[in-house]
């Protein structure tokens, strides 16, 4: 097992772990709305539906500002 | 081998400079004037942590050194460094999001790993945010855990939430990935080894890092700032 960082990141230069860094914050911050992203925020939403009357009523009053964002991740426009 | 200051093109810089820069305020106009250091409780329990030091790596572009050290993850956010700041350079900030890049290298897991059972059973079931269990054995010891002096003061061991907030914090938690990032993490506590008994040794944190997290490989943190000390023995001095 490498003794310090140097061995553990070899030939590697601080601009190579930058660059995937830089990358990493790059997906984290789009503003993209891909469809697998999308998947992964329906059950929060279908919970929080289900949880009661008044969650459910609130929620569909969003729907009006919730639905492009849905077609947007559907149709990948 | 010999460690290099600098090891990145200063193209590479101007693109990493909006976010690096953008999160810290301007990192570059840090005086190195060590005021962060001289203030900071966890420096003063732990000397091998240095704001300080890692600012000036992030200048400089050391990266490796900062996203391997277990230093990044000594900092507890008191936000004491900022507000003394001259140059209102948001130190906590930059460990934040920093922590998240050394995660993304695979660095750091044994000590968010903790965070997983919290997250279940006082997070998203009860929608407590401060969790009761403290993991301190010299508090339990001493005054007890949170929910202990809660009670003592007449209050219920939990703090009650609605189930409508409940409901509200994990729709939450599930739109902004929380759940889904807490679902890669494996759930240990954190122990100490000096205290523990056998029932704790068996959920150790020192327990070897499990070898991938979703598609991460998970590796060592190193002391890259200088020898590590005892918290306790510089506490009593
Ligand atoms: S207090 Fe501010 S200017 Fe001084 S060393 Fe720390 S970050 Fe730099
Ligand atoms: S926020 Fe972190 S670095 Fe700053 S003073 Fe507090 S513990 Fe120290």
């Amino acid at each position: 097992m490498a003794d310090n960082y140097l061995e553990a990141y070899g030939k590697e230069t601080s601009q190579d772990a930058g660059e995937r860094t830089l990358k990493y914050f790059e997906d984290l911050f789009s503003m993209e709305m891909p469809l697998s992203r999308m998947m992964k925020m329906m059950p929060g939403m279908v919970k929080f539906m289900m949880s009661s009357k008044d969650t459910r009523e609130d929620l569909f009053k969003f729907m009006p500002q919730m639905t492009p964002m849905i077609k947007q991740a559907v149709t990948g426009k | 081998m010999l460690e290099q200051v600098k090891d990145w093109d200063d193209d590479f810089y101007e693109r990493w400079k909006p976010i690096a820069m953008g999160f810290v305020n301007e990192a570059e106009r840090c005086l190195q004037c060590g005021k962060c250091t001289g203030q900071c409780p966890a420096a003063a329990v732990t000397p091998g942590y240095n704001p300080r030091k890692l600012i000036r790596d992030l200048v400089d572009g050391n990266i490796k050194r900062i996203l391997s050290s277990v230093e990044l993850w000594q900092c507890f956010f008191c936000s004491g460094c900022y507000s003394t700041c001259p140059m209102d350079i948001n130190f906590p900030f930059f460990i934040f999001m920093l922590r998240l890049g050394a995660m993304n290298e695979g660095y750091g897991w044994e000590d968010v790993k903790q965070l997983e059972a919290y997250a279940e059973k006082d997070y998203l079931k009860d929608g407590i945010t401060v969790s009761i269990r403290e993991r301190n054995p010299f508090v339990v010891d001493t005054v007890g855990d949170i929910g202990k002096i809660r009670e003592a003061a007449g209050l219920p061991t939990k703090r009650v939430v609605s189930k409508r907030g409940v409901a509200e914090i994990n729709m939450i938690s599930d739109l902004s990935g929380m759940t889904s990032f807490m679902k890669k993490i494996g759930g240990v506590d954190l122990l100490d080894c000096n205290t523990c008994d056998d029932a704790q040794a068996r959920r150790c944190k020192t327990k070897p890092l499990p070898s991938k997290v979703g598609k991460i490989t998970t590796k060592t943190r190193f002391y890259n700032y200088g020898e590590p000390s005892g918290g306790k023995t510089n506490a009593k001095t």
